[in-house]
């Protein structure tokens, strides 16, 4: 009985590695494949269907009723360049 | 930016350049980034227009295919209108109305270039014609000269405007070799000499011959956050009692080179105002407010604080 348990966790835990091992592999493909060689066309796997947006909404730009339109500048992002990003990316595959 | 979002309240957020960095992307995932970035305006409903900067084309990253991504948002103001040549893709404008609903004619015409640069798509580095000038095209010009006498003519009268680039005019070059005031242009200094654009002496032309041209801004400079009153023949004078300005953000990123406080350039408008004053500040993401000034006729001459140089906790 012990050695049909030990069996089947052993079957379970080389079950998981295997699957842990393939999708590493398949993310560490993915991110190092795509060197100055690749002539392939943008394949970004998400979609706008993907991307929960807002609700059509009338966008004419109009001062406020207090006569004040503000803006805010945001400028060079760089997003991509970091660990924090590749960080949230890995976490969070597109 | 969402700590600078939880405290201001911005009707148009401009999105100014080097959203992402080409170089550091993979074909498959370059434009995904554009998500991420959006997320804290989606959330808010807060719409946005852009424009790209050098650092958004490069081989593994097409503006073309940013704007594809960008303009599956509806909250995105920004266009995209055909011209002749490699004109970029961020060259377009918005009308900004009146709070008077029942006025149609424009109180404020906001316009957005494509000042371009970076590398060519799925262009090898090494190829000798890679690189994509860091200038606004001749036929983004042509377009904008023209549109803009189309609109003064449409609406029979000078409609105030504001510009959005992300590379700066070559001028500011001069301007700052001339000596940046440190309480007259407040601002931290640091990038010097100004990275700006290059041959773009029609570029400049055209911004100082357009009446009603009120201020300019720009980013790429990480390290300047000073406003200018700009100096030169401007034929719109008798238009506006303020004269013209150019500004440079502040760089929002933890993406780029610099270790300064993180924030962002506020404007604020006042539609009974427009020809007489800017009120702008750099709001920071501590929360604090820097380089807090007014660009009106007597901008160079009256005083402010001077703005302490800040290094962010965080690199």
């Amino acid at each position: 009985m012990a050695f049909k348990i030990n069996r089947a966790v052993f079957i379970l835990v080389a079950l998981f590695t295997t699957f842990i091992s393939f999708w590493l592999y398949l993310k560490l493909f993915l991110r190092f494949s795509d060197g100055e060689i690749s002539q392939t066309g943008d394949t970004s796997s998400s979609t706008a269907e993907d991307i929960s947006l807002n609700s059509p909404k009338d966008l004419t730009l109009r001062f406020q009723e207090d006569g004040t339109f503000r803006i805010v500048i945001f400028e060079d992002l760089h997003y991509g360049e970091g660990t924090y990003i590749a960080y949230v990316e890995w976490l969070s595959p597109v | 930016m969402n700590s600078i979002l939880d405290v201001e309240s911005p009707q148009l957020v401009v999105l100014n350049g080097d959203l992402i960095a080409g170089e550091a992307t993979y074909l498959e995932n370059s434009t995904a980034y554009f998500d991420l970035i959006v997320a804290p305006l989606v959330e808010r409903g807060i719409p946005w227009a852009s424009t790209y900067g050098n650092h958004d084309s490069n081989f593994n990253l097409s503006r073309a295919a940013l704007f594809g991504r960008e303009n599956s948002y509806l909250l995105s103001l920004t266009q995209l209108i055909s011209l002749p040549g490699d004109a970029g893709i961020t060259n377009f404008y918005v009308p900004v109305y009146p709070s008077d609903s029942s006025s149609n004619t424009p109180a404020l015409m906001l316009w957005f270039f494509d000042s371009r640069g970076g590398k060519k798509f799925q262009v090898p580095s090494s190829a000798e014609d890679a690189g994509i000038p860091e200038v606004v095209h001749d036929s983004a010009i042509a377009w904008f000269k023209e549109t803009s006498v189309r609109i003064a003519a449409n609406y029979d009268k000078i409609i105030p405007s504001l510009a959005f680039f992300h590379i700066p005019p070559s001028t500011m070059v001069e301007l700052q070799s001339q000596g940046v005031d440190p309480s007259k242009e407040p601002g931290i200094n640091d990038d010097v000499p100004v990275a700006a654009q290059e041959g773009d002496e029609s570029f400049v032309s055209a911004i100082l011959n357009t009446p009603g041209l009120l201020a300019t801004f720009s980013g790429h400079d990480h390290g300047n956050d000073w406003c200018y009153k700009w100096t030169g023949e401007k034929v719109h004078e008798d238009e506006s009692k303020m004269g013209l300005f150019h500004c440079f953000g502040r760089h929002s990123g933890y993406g780029g080179y610099g270790d300064w406080v993180r924030g962002s350039r506020q404007i604020l408008m006042k539609e009974d105002t427009l020809f007489e004053e800017i009120e702008t500040w750099i709001r920071l993401e501590d929360g604090s407010i820097s380089g807090s000034v007014m660009l009106n006729a007597t901008y160079g001459k009256d005083s402010y604080p001077v703005v302490e140089r800040r290094g962010s906790a965080v690199k």
